[in-house]
């Protein structure tokens, strides 16, 4: 994510568990949902 | 014609600056906006489509939601090594198109899942990506709309 600093685009990876929370007329409860994956990242207004 | 100001009237006093000295400066800080992403599960997961009804989903895959124009963008602190990122995301899985053909459910709420996912969290040392718990929002227009955590 170096590059992002450099105003470069980076493509990074990521793991990323939810605890999904389901509305009452579902029943309620809930479940855990892992996704990986990989994002493109470009920089937006600079660096701060 | 020249004017004169009264010290006493100055809004920036000794202390004042002093303070200014003491604040830290500003970290070391960049927005960034997602221009694309994919995800998948590799594990199924039981989604609720009634009270008592549940299906099995199949792996899900994601990707960003071309309807999500207000999402999409994060904030990286190289100092702590911290992440905080909003992404707007369709999902779709087997279980999805499972309901389309059993013919009972409203077709209208079986399109792609939207939803938007905020991920907080350290990057890896290599700063090369990450590992969240993450908030999940679901967004109208399916049979989970209303659905959250994190």
């Amino acid at each position: 994510m170096l590059g992002l600093r450099e105003g470069r685009p980076v493509n990074v990876a990521y793991e990323t568990t939810f605890l999904i929370n389901w509305p009452q007329h579902l029943g309620g409860g809930s479940v855990n949902l892992a996704l990986e994956g990989a994002m493109v990242l470009i920089p937006a207004l600079g660096t701060h | 014609m020249t004017t004169t100001q009264d010290p006493a009237e100055l809004e920036i006093s000794p202390e004042d600056i002093a303070d200014r000295r003491r604040a830290q400066e500003p970290t070391d800080r960049v927005i960034f906006r997602v221009a694309g992403l994919y995800g998948v599960s590799k594990e199924s997961a039981p989604f609720p489509v009634s009270r008592t009804e549940y299906i099995d989903s199949g792996p899900v895959s994601i990707t960003l939601d071309p309807e999500n124009h207000s999402s999409n963008i994060g904030v990286i602190d190289y100092d702590r090594r911290y992440l905080r990122i909003t992404y707007g995301i369709h999902a779709v899985f087997p279980g999805i198109h499972e309901l389309v053909m059993s013919g009972k459910h409203d077709l209208s709420l079986l399109g792609p899942v939207r939803a938007v996912a905020t991920d907080e969290c350290q990057v890896t040392p290599d700063m090369t990506g990450w590992r969240a718990l993450g908030c999940l929002d679901f967004l109208p227009g399916s049979i989970w709309a209303g659905a959250s955590g994190g």
